[in-house]
């Protein structure tokens, strides 16, 4: 991915900003992870509780994003851009299918699907779009009809 | 001669109607998956894994292993005929098979790649009805410690051996373990990081998490690269111009044999893996080559011992994901996981407790790669006429798969929510550089490392020396500061280098 970027990577302060994001974000889980094992028994040393393990996972994490951070001072990497437009709609067409499965069936939900993620390119083609429909909705009632019982997913609204 | 009784066992499972269907089915798709551009194997197994629900454990694993070798083939595939290795593993095939494919020698790379690959795994198979046993008759005398040391080393073995920077690799299965804690702790009955959500109690899914990871986020890389190659490449498919000729055989017969070594060897430990495999047997035949020139140009012998190795590491990983019960590589974990979710818990037990499944998998690696052999010689036409699929016609069609298999494992549609999330986050972690894979073997093996932690301080009546005075916990573990040791050495090096280059630059 980072093989087609060119250029100087930029830098905070000489840490890696991509690096130093990566640190930090670690860092902050770590810590997280220790202060929820805080709210759980701990139990004793030969009964150990359920906050032990946790406590211990999070202070290695903590400590692995300070290593990264002190790593990335080195590194050259170099954010890509990145594709909003591919990312918005992509999940728009997941939520759109998880929204409508149970409440319209199969064959809508499918074309929301399609539609919606299909705007993540440009041009937008919707004539092979509604091929890939029509050929994903003929699958569908197969797997249905053929596998009644095992695949349980209504085809049409209200069905 | 015990072992030809097991075999029989194991082939008169894998030759049952439903195995067989099982295998075929999981060859195919798997070949299938891995000629697409741009799904991996990895996402290849998580999208395919709820089809396996409805199986019995045997057919499931029968089918998974299936599409996991397939896809190692298949993905050699798309490597030769458009120089895009679906995973690092055909990235070595790539050297040699792209420039065969140039001259108009596709059908015969393509070929050659079957019949290493066929090589390569029947050495490890072999490896494995002799070695397996064995090992698990030492596992058995394993405790807890042992254990708990055991998947320590694996999990940091696994980390830091695979390519990117080790400490990313060793936070990423990290976090992965702390994922595996989310959900009741099986000990004490708390709720640990669930967010008061019941939807959480039962811990995360590794289906909806690997197909967020690997397949959603895997789409959105694939935007961010831009260009898609479809191949317009024309291939001879005719049998004369596939089938290696007398001197290709001669020239390929060492280059196979030394590269499924190899790929065993190296298959065998945790985290080095198939691409690791690939990469030593290639260099490897470059050295011992006369003309090393021609690596590179369209020398089928790097392309033969590549192949060899990789599928040879490839099957290799069985042996301690079905003896010990530690995968080596992400997709290990998730055959573990899918396992699990069948009832089966994998480890030294399940040779006794259930030989038919683990001797049967052995027979139905044979069938496997039988299969692959007779089927992919005919079919590479079809997979030639696949890579021309367009991907702004793929990605919807796979968008809604992984709808289909994050829905019908529950009917609930919050596991498609959760599998968004964990797509964005996957991506975000590929921006990141930080490695996914690691994280999936975390999650698989976290909750059996804290329970193996916290059996054997409570047999140990709350001795935490435990670990280091029993040898074979104490053994292992050395290994694991080793491995620690040598990373921070290697690391601080560059550190220095990189302070002198700096020096000198200004």
């Amino acid at each position: 991915m980072s093989t087609e970027n060119t250029g100087e990577p930029r830098r905070i302060g000489g840490f890696n900003t991509v690096e130093l994001t990566a640190g930090v974000i670690v860092l902050i889980t770590g810590i997280y992870v220790v202060i929820e094992s805080l709210s759980y028994p701990f139990g004793s040393l030969q009964n150990v509780g359920p906050a032990v393990f946790p406590m211990l996972l999070g202070i290695i994490l903590a400590a692995l994003g300070l290593g990264i951070v002190f790593e990335g001072r080195i590194a050259t990497t170099i954010s890509p851009k990145i594709p909003y437009r591919a990312i918005l709609a992509i999940c728009a067409g997941l939520a759109a299918f998880a929204f409508l499965i149970d409440r319209a069936g199969a064959f809508i939900s499918i074309f929301a699907l399609v539609f919606l993620s299909g705007l993540a390119e440009k041009p937008f083609r919707p004539v092979p779009l509604l091929g890939v429909v029509v050929g994903l909705c003929l699958f569908i009632t197969v797997l249905v009809l053929g596998f009644r019982g095992i695949v349980n997913i209504s085809l049409l609204p209200g069905a | 001669m015990e072992l030809f009784d097991n075999m029989f066992m194991g082939f008169s499972v894998a030759i049952s109607w439903s195995s067989l269907w099982a295998c075929f089915v999981g060859v195919t798709l798997g070949t299938f998956i891995g000629v697409l551009p741009g799904v991996g194997a990895l996402a290849g197994i998580s999208l395919l894994m709820p089809l396996t629900f409805g199986l019995a454990p045997t057919d499931a694993i029968v089918m998974l292993a299936g599409i996991y070798y397939g896809s190692m083939y298949g993905g050699s595939t798309a490597a030769i005929l458009l120089n895009l290795p679906g995973s690092v593993t055909s990235a070595v095939t790539c050297l040699d098979g792209y420039p065969m494919a140039r001259q108009g020698k596709a059908g015969k790379a393509l070929a050659m790649t079957t019949l290493a690959s066929f090589f390569g795994g029947c050495f490890s198979i072999l490896l494995m009805m002799a070695f397996a046993p064995p090992l698990v008759a030492i596992a058995q005398s394993f405790g807890s410690p042992e254990y708990f040391s055991m998947t320590i080393l694996g999990l940091l073995a696994a980390s830091t051996l695979s390519q990117g920077s080790p400490v990313k690799g060793v936070s990423m299965v990290v976090v992965g373990l702390v994922f595996g804690l989310v959900g009741t702790d099986i000990q004490s009955g708390v709720a640990r990081f669930t967010f008061g959500s019941n939807q959480l109690l039962d811990g995360i899914s590794l289906v909806v998490l690997a197909m967020g990871m690997f397949g959603v986020s895997e789409i959105l890389v694939n935007f961010t690269s831009a260009e898609f190659a479809t191949s317009r490449q024309k291939v001879d498919t005719s049998w004369k111009a596939m089938w290696p000729n007398k001197a290709e055989w001669k020239s390929t017969r060492g280059p196979i044999s030394r590269g499924s070594f190899l790929g065993a060897m190296i298959g065998i430990l945790p985290g080095a893996g198939a691409a690791i495999a690939a990469f030593v047997s290639y260099s490897v035949e470059k050295r011992l080559s006369k003309t090393p020139e021609r690596f590179g140009n369209g020398a089928i012998e790097g392309l033969a011992s590549a192949e060899a190795a990789n599928n040879s590491a490839a099957q290799a990983a069985f042996i301690p994901t079905m003896s010990l019960g530690i995968p080596g590589s992400a997709t290990m974990a998730l055959l573990l996981g899918a396992l699990l979710i069948h009832g089966v818990q994998p480890g030294p037990l399940v040779i006794q407790t259930d030989p038919e499944l683990f001797w049967g998998l052995i027979a139905s690696f044979w069938i496997g790669n039988l299969l692959l052999l007779i089927l992919n010689l005919p079919l590479i036409g079809i997979w030639v006429r696949m890579l021309m699929i367009p991907y702004h016609l793929l990605y919807p069609s796979i968008l809604f798969f992984i709808c289909l298999g994050a829905y019908s494992a529950r009917n609930n549609p919050i596991d498609i929510l959760l599998v968004i999330v964990f797509g964005l986050m996957g991506y975000g972690m590929k921006l990141l550089q930080l490695p996914a894979a690691p994280l999936l073997l975390g999650l698989v093996l976290g909750p059996m490392a804290e329970e193996h932690f916290r059996r054997a301080l409570l047999l140990s009546r709350g001795d935490a020396t435990v670990f280091i005075t029993q040898p074979i916990s104490a053994g292992l573990l050395a290994v694991a500061v080793v491995i620690v040791i040598m990373t921070l050495r290697s690391s601080l090096r560059r550190q220095r280098n990189f302070k002198q280059e700096s020096t000198q630059n200004q």
